[in-house]
């Protein structure tokens, strides 16, 4: 499956200044339409109105964790194939094995470059 | 005739058959009391222990630690994240522009960059001024440490074994839930390669 760069992105963080930079590496990835939210509640709201090609989520927020709106979303009838990929501090083995038995597609430890998000966006995509 | 203990005594019973507030001094004062009227000796080894705890807990300075330091500090933390998110800012919006310059106007092009790297530099100042508000922020903690364990050493109290509040029980059982660490300090955590090998394990 390639990248289609015109597929709209939601990044979710209920940090600005990072949803800022994830906003300004996917740009320069090319990718044209990026929506975002502040936490899980609002994003799954998002999803229901608009299809996203990909959703780029942070762990820690409230009300709604990314881990919360990751098992939401696999278990949706209609978002359950959107792929998903977890940007956050969150690095201890115990939170990356919950994630991959919930089904994340990759797995983004912050700090983190753009070559390392470009390398697992594209991991995704089977590029 | 009652004595002026008896009275005391007295007195400090009706407090507490009342609906009046009840302070730690309160319960000092009627442990004391009760020990006098059970007949033993004022300078016994009871009531000596009860006038320490008192000079500990008047140690402790609460009221100085909650109406000095604890402000203090939660304003020296404040005042960093946002001198934090302000130079972030400053930065993104330095390179927002770098990269929104027409790269083909090399005049341009590399007058536009001199300045946003100029910002950067001046930006990145943020870190001096937001690492002397985290030392006041530390030495707060230290001082409540300091105290504390003070308190507790001369005390001998042991902790409590079960939540020390309701909220601090939902927290902790909603950190645990949903697996919320925070960003691990040091070697704490796994580097991205080791992420991945799990991911592909």
């Amino acid at each position: 499956m390639a990248i289609d760069l015109a597929t709209p992105v939601l990044v979710v963080d209920d940090y600005k200044t990072m949803i800022r930079i994830i906003r300004n590496l996917l740009k320069q990835l090319g990718f044209s339409e990026v929506d975002d939210a502040a936490d899980g509640t609002q994003a799954l709201e998002m999803m229901k109105r608009r299809k996203y090609g990909l959703v780029i989520s942070d762990w820690n927020m409230e009300p709604m964790t990314g881990y919360e709106l990751l098992k939401e979303v696999r278990g949706d009838d209609t978002l359950h194939r959107t792929p998903f990929i977890m940007v956050t501090a969150e690095s201890k083995t115990e939170n990356v094995i919950a994630a991959k038995k919930a089904g994340v597609n990759n797995y983004i430890v912050k700090p983190f470059n753009a070559s390392t998000l470009k390398a697992k966006i594209d991991a995704v995509f089977g590029d | 005739m009652a004595s002026p203990d008896q009275k005391k005594l007295r007195t400090a019973v009706k407090k507490f058959s009342s609906n009046k507030k009840i302070t730690l001094d309160d319960v000092l004062s009627f442990a004391k009391l009760a020990l006098i009227a059970c007949g033993k000796d004022t300078q016994s080894r009871e009531n000596d222990a009860i006038d320490a705890i008192r000079e500990e807990v008047a140690r402790l300075q609460s009221h100085d630690l909650s109406k000095n330091h604890l402000p203090s500090a939660k304003e020296e933390l404040d005042t960093a994240v946002r001198a934090t998110e302000e130079a972030a800012s400053h930065i993104l919006a330095c390179a927002e522009t770098v990269m929104a310059v027409d790269a083909n106007n090399a005049e341009s092009y590399e007058s536009s960059v001199n300045v946003a790297m100029l910002e950067i530099l001046e930006a990145c100042a943020f870190q001096d001024i937001s690492g002397q508000h985290m030392s006041k922020v530390a030495e707060t903690l230290n001082r409540i440490d300091r105290r504390i364990t003070r308190f507790a050493k001369t005390s001998g109290v042991r902790d409590w074994k079960g939540e020390a509040s309701d909220c601090e029980a939902h927290k902790n059982k909603r950190q645990k839930d949903l697996i919320l660490n925070g960003p691990a300090s040091n070697d704490d955590g796994l580097a991205q390669d080791d992420i991945d090998a799990l991911l592909a394990g």
